[in-house]
């Protein structure tokens, strides 16, 4: 069955006096390969996650990043079949994350099932074909993201700017908070001409209008939130 | 048995040397230098009986440090380290990465001992510049010295299974130290009246590992004979001693929950 996985702990530790090939090179001891082609596989995997040119310096001396990418290559090196990364994400400068997903994104292009857990929900959203909702360790929901949230629209936002010395509609103003040198209006799908209208009135400078439909990241909230006041509601009545 | 426990051992040997343990050797080696300089100045005729029993006490106690010290936290760091979290993960059986880490151990202590064994020839051989016949025994002690430590380090290795590195180097020197007064225990026994204290004692002189055998370094230093019974009997009594400790060590580290 190991021969089938790949797993990478969260906030892997490896065996900081070896190299990124020696550590690779170990790893792939343990499977049956021939020595042209465990040190042709260490080299290909090195490349993949970009460490080909810090293949020989010591794990010591790499930084969390590099660390997170040779621990994703001992994953994959044997050609797993099924990957579980655990929190593969965390820690990661935006250019490591990116790398990341794009690794992830290859794995499912090869048709292999990437199981992985984060606290990064936009990151799930993004990269996961099914999803799993914990909250306190209890299975919430399941199943893809479009079906576990519902994809209808809850409201519009509208993205505008003001001229110089022109106010803020009235009827408008509830709903705006400022962006910087914008103005982003979120209202109900039913007041969406309305309030075009106000603000052409006004002058203002339309940048954007788009959907709101809730994300997964609200999704989870709302069961966490449900699971407090469940908690709540069990304390009271044992009181 | 597979090739797997050799992969473990390798990268355990590999460690020690990247981690600089073998740089005691140089200790040694000035140590020996000193000895072999100072001993020709202040005895007369026993030069190599002083070399020889300095040698073989120093490569005891520098490789009694080594496995234990090591040894001790041979399991336990990889637990600390979380590197075990991606080893267990491959297609290795637990017993086989304990066998792994004993054997690569073994062959750090091997290896070490070898040069402080060509050190003592070296010192020897500076103070009387030929070698004697019975300088033959020197190396039989080396070998005992080793198989001491074969069990020393499975018993480290047993205790670093389940216990702190503090508490398994306080068992194993624990156990070393009753050990080497085994035989002491038995006469205890012999001459007390007390039926229990004499049961006791004689479980505790079987169940103890019995050092005092493998301490030949004075006969050695003498060039005094070493009946190959003895050799037999402490090559086989150690090979036991060390794969029941390893087999208990499997055991527990096999039920061991990582989380």
């Amino acid at each position: 069955m190991h021969r089938e996985i790949g797993y990478l702990p969260e906030q892997p530790y490896f065996y900081d006096y070896l190299t990124a090939r020696e550590l690779l090179d170990y790893y792939a001891r343990f499977f049956d390969f021939a020595a042209p082609d465990r040190r042709e596989r260490v080299a290909r995997f090195l490349e993949l996650v970009g460490l080909t040119a810090a293949a020989d310096v010591q794990l010591r001396k790499f930084s969390k990043g590099m660390l997170q990418r040779a621990g994703i290559a001992q994953t994959i090196l044997h050609d797993p079949k099924v990957v579980f990364l655990d929190e593969p994400m965390s820690g990661l400068d935006p250019i490591g994350r990116r790398e990341v997903r794009d690794i992830i994104l290859d794995l499912k292009n090869q048709g292999r099932t990437v199981f992985f857990s984060t606290h990064i929900l936009s990151d799930a959203e993004m990269l996961c074909d099914r999803v799993a909702v914990l909250v306190d360790g209890k299975l919430q929901g399941v199943g893809a993201p479009g079906e576990i949230v519902s994809m209808d629209v809850v409201a519009m936002d509208i993205l505008f700017e003001l001229k110089v010395g022109r106010a803020l509609p009235q009827a408008v103003a509830a709903f705006t908070t400022k962006a910087g040198a914008h103005y982003r209006a979120e209202v109900p799908e039913a007041n969406l001409y309305a309030t075009l209208e106000k603000l052409r009135e006004c002058d203002a400078r339309i940048l954007s209008v788009q959907p709101v439909r809730p994300s997964l990241e609200e999704y989870f909230f709302r069961m966490v939130n449900r699971e407090k006041a469940a908690s709540h509601a069990v304390e009271v009545l044992a009181r | 048995m597979s090739a797997i426990p050799g992969v473990v051992a390798v990268n355990t040997f590999r460690e020690a040397v990247r981690d600089r343990v073998l740089y005691n050797l140089v200790f040694f080696a000035l140590m020996m230098i000193g000895a072999a300089i100072l001993v020709g100045q202040i005895s007369i005729g026993i030069d190599s009986l002083v070399i020889a029993n300095l040698g073989l006490s120093a490569i005891s106690a520098f490789g009694l440090v080594m496995a234990i010290f090591i040894g001790v936290g041979l399991i336990y760091k990889e637990m600390e380290k979380r590197t075990l979290y991606s080893l267990l993960a491959k297609p290795i059986r637990r017993w086989q990465f304990i066998v792994g880490k004993y054997a690569g151990l073994l062959l750090t202590l091997f290896v070490n001992t070898c040069f402080m064994t060509i050190g003592v020839g070296a010192a020897l051989l500076y103070v009387n510049r030929s070698f004697a016949r019975s300088d033959v025994y020197i190396l039989v002690a080396v070998y005992f010295i080793l198989l001491k430590l074969a069990i020393v380090t499975a018993l480290a290795l047993f205790f670093s299974c389940f216990s702190t590195p503090m508490l398994s180097t306080l068992f194993t020197i624990g156990i070393y130290l009753a050990g080497m007064f085994s035989t002491d225990f038995l006469n205890i026994g012999m001459v007390t009246q007390n039926p229990v204290v004499k049961a006791i004692t004689r479980v505790l002189y079987y169940v103890l590992p019995n050092f005092h055998n493998f301490d030949v370094i004075g006969q050695a230093s003498h060039g005094f004979a070493i009946p190959p019974q003895l050799i037999l009997q402490n090559t086989l009594y150690a090979l036991l001693y060390s794969a029941i400790l390893l087999v208990a060590a499997a055991a527990v580290f096999s039920g061991k929950n990582l989380k």
